[in-house]
């Protein structure tokens, strides 16, 4: 896919593109939590529905 | 040439004419923004049963009052003065006479418009609450204001579009920065929102408040405002989440995460936040199951750049709270600037919408929505959300952008004084919003005044919640007064310097797919996807239309 670099830096000054190397496990176990708080919200609603149904 | 090559975006300042035009705005916002949140504690205490309102006055008047002006009124107004401004510093602090011109005919035209509208709540011939349902009728003069404002907000969009065209000529063949290329996405999807509110007001609800129509079309009203009333939703979050991936990563010493992931977000909440209006009709009758269902899967949709937003505001988080020194899973957190109000304020925001967006899923799938339908719950919802995380954000950015503005600074005790305010604000909201989900769940409807159903056991067990709703009303307009303060002090009294405009960049140049800034192909998208989730059932509602309602004035 045709790309292009980022236009709010000077890319002559930016050094060659690379993988990215952070440790990002805090970011992966937050994300989980988020997730895990939205399905045990929709489940704990839903068990309301068929406890009322 | 007055218009940023790249690599100027640092230094550049948003110059005097751009500055008053954002600040106009802004100020009209909080001054909505007070009016309104008057309006809202004075409700909070009516329907706990704590005072009761002059005979001049009744509960749904300003229950109006409050919705227009902070849901419409202070909203609208602050996003435009916000993207002006932005607009503005990135593409090289300053605007053009036509961007110019077109802000302010809008902001006049919307002056005008919110004049009219509130005037009209004031009289009390317009009670007819911000979602304005027909068969209620309110003064023309009210819906004919709305009109003015919206035609207003689409004045200010076409001076961002101007700016933007401007911008693309000068620098041919690049993408745009990321902040104009959000505000450009914000700007379609309000546009595209309001083409058919629109036409509800000036084909349906003007000619029949003014008796030249008998009845109305209520199905068709009705789908015509959800086509726009849940991207207006995205429309108050759009710009919220721009604060959240361009500015706080700059407040917090940090930086863009993914140049590509931001704009491809921003894209996948422009298609799927429009075709999705039938999950607010999911009780209704005349909407087959079938077409309900549809909207329900693009709705769920959005969960995919909502989970985007988050791990990129995590990601953000972590890389730069490990390079001031955090270790361990979370040690990173404590890394943050705790105490600086323009991380502090936007980030309660951004906490707030966790349990905001599992709501919004709960609404939107058709089962759970039985359960919380017009029950108390939804109007937590959705003061957890634009109420707390939207508004938690736009003021996390007024106490930078008013002294940017202003060319004054936001002094230590100003910031202490934001961190109070964004404390009393986030704790009224918790407290008030937990009590409304909670009575949502027992049964307890939405948009009724005080009453106890003639002390039904039912009824009687709602009261503490109510109770607690106006405690928590009462923290909110306390912390609205000072809100108000505190920008009053930055906009007139604060010490004159320089206040940064935080803008963040990738760490290192990152690759950008040319397509994600091809607007012909996304709007394209939008299109065939609106086509086909609101084609058919459209023409059904015109072709074999319920007998139409004559009007009806209930207060």
């Amino acid at each position: 896919m045709e790309t292009q670099p980022n236009t709010q830096r000077d890319v002559k000054k930016a050094p060659q593109t690379k993988p990215h190397q952070e440790n990002l496990k805090g970011t992966f176990a937050a994300v989980i939590i988020v997730g895990l708080i939205i399905l045990v919200s929709w489940f704990g609603i839903f068990g309301l529905f068929l406890d009322r149904a | 040439m007055n218009i940023l090559q790249k690599g100027q975006i640092q230094e550049a300042a948003v110059d005097r004419p751009a500055a008053r035009l954002s600040l106009a705005y802004v100020w009209v916002a909080y001054i909505a923004f007070g009016v309104a949140a008057l309006a809202g504690m004075l409700q909070g205490m009516v329907r706990g049963g704590i005072m009761e309102l002059p005979s001049w006055m009744n509960y749904y008047q300003i229950l109006t009052a409050h919705g227009v002006l902070m849901a419409l009124i202070f909203t609208t107004f602050f996003i435009i003065g916000f993207l002006y401004s932005g607009v503005a510093k990135t593409t090289g602090g300053t605007l053009h006479g036509s961007a110019l011109g077109w802000g302010w005919s809008g902001w006049i035209l919307m002056v005008i418009g919110t004049l009219m509208a509130g005037v009209m709540i004031i009289l009390n011939e317009a009670s007819v609450l911000y979602t304005f349902y027909a068969p209620l009728k309110a003064s023309p003069v009210f819906y004919i204001g709305t009109a003015l404002v919206v035609v207003g907000s689409w004045l200010a969009g076409f001076g961002i579009f101007s700016r933007y065209r401007k911008w693309r000529r000068l620098n041919k063949g690049q993408n745009s920065p990321l902040f104009l290329y959000m505000s450009v996405t914000t700007y379609i999807l309000w546009i595209v929102a309001t083409i058919p509110v629109a036409i509800e007001v000036l084909f349906q609800l003007i000619p029949w408040s003014l008796g030249w129509t008998p009845t109305i079309n209520i199905m068709l009203s009705r789908t015509l405002f959800w086509f726009f009333g849940h991207p207006l939703v995205y429309f108050w979050l759009l710009p919220a989440y721009i604060a959240w991936y361009v500015c706080v990563p700059r407040v917090i010493g940090g930086h863009v995460f993914s140049d590509s992931l931001s704009r491809l977000a921003f894209i996948c909440l422009l298609l799927f936040s429009i075709p999705v209006g039938f999950h607010h009709q999911l009780m209704e009758p005349g909407i087959s199951e079938g077409w309900k269902m549809i909207h329900v899967i693009l709705t769920l949709i959005v969960v995919v750049p909502s989970l985007m937003t988050a791990f990129s505001m995590f990601a953000i988080f972590e890389t730069t709270g490990r390079k001031k020194g955090g270790v361990g899973l979370f040690g990173w957190f404590k890394k943050l600037p705790w105490t600086d109000v323009r991380f502090f304020a936007p980030f309660m925001g951004m906490l707030f919408f966790i349990p905001g967006g599992a709501g919004g899923i709960i609404n939107a799938s058709n089962q759970l929505n039985a359960v919380v339908h017009n029950t108390i719950w939804v109007t937590g919802h959705f003061h957890i959300t634009v109420g707390a995380a939207v508004a938690l954000t736009f003021f996390g950015v007024s106490f930078w952008l008013v002294p940017v503005l202003t060319g004054r600074t936001l002094t230590p005790t100003a910031n202490r004084m934001g961190m109070v305010q964004t404390v009393f604000w986030s704790v009224g909201m918790f407290i008030m919003s937990a009590a409304m989900h909670t009575m949502g769940l027992e049964g307890g409807p939405r948009r009724t005044d005080y009453t106890t159903y003639m002390d039904h056991p039912l009824a009687l067990g709602w009261m503490d919640y109510q109770r607690v709703m106006a405690f928590g009303g009462g923290l909110l307009f306390v912390a609205a007064v000072l809100l108000i303060l505190i920008l009053l002090y930055l906009t007139f009294m604060a010490p004159k310097g320089h206040t940064e405009y935080p803008i963040a960049e990738t760490e290192e140049a990152q690759p950008v797919p040319r397509i994600l800034e091809r607007w012909t192909v996304w709007v394209g998208v939008l299109v065939v996807l609106i086509v086909l989730a609101y084609g058919y059932p459209i023409m059904e509602q015109i072709q074999h239309q319920a007998p139409g309602s004559p009007p009806f004035r209930t207060w």
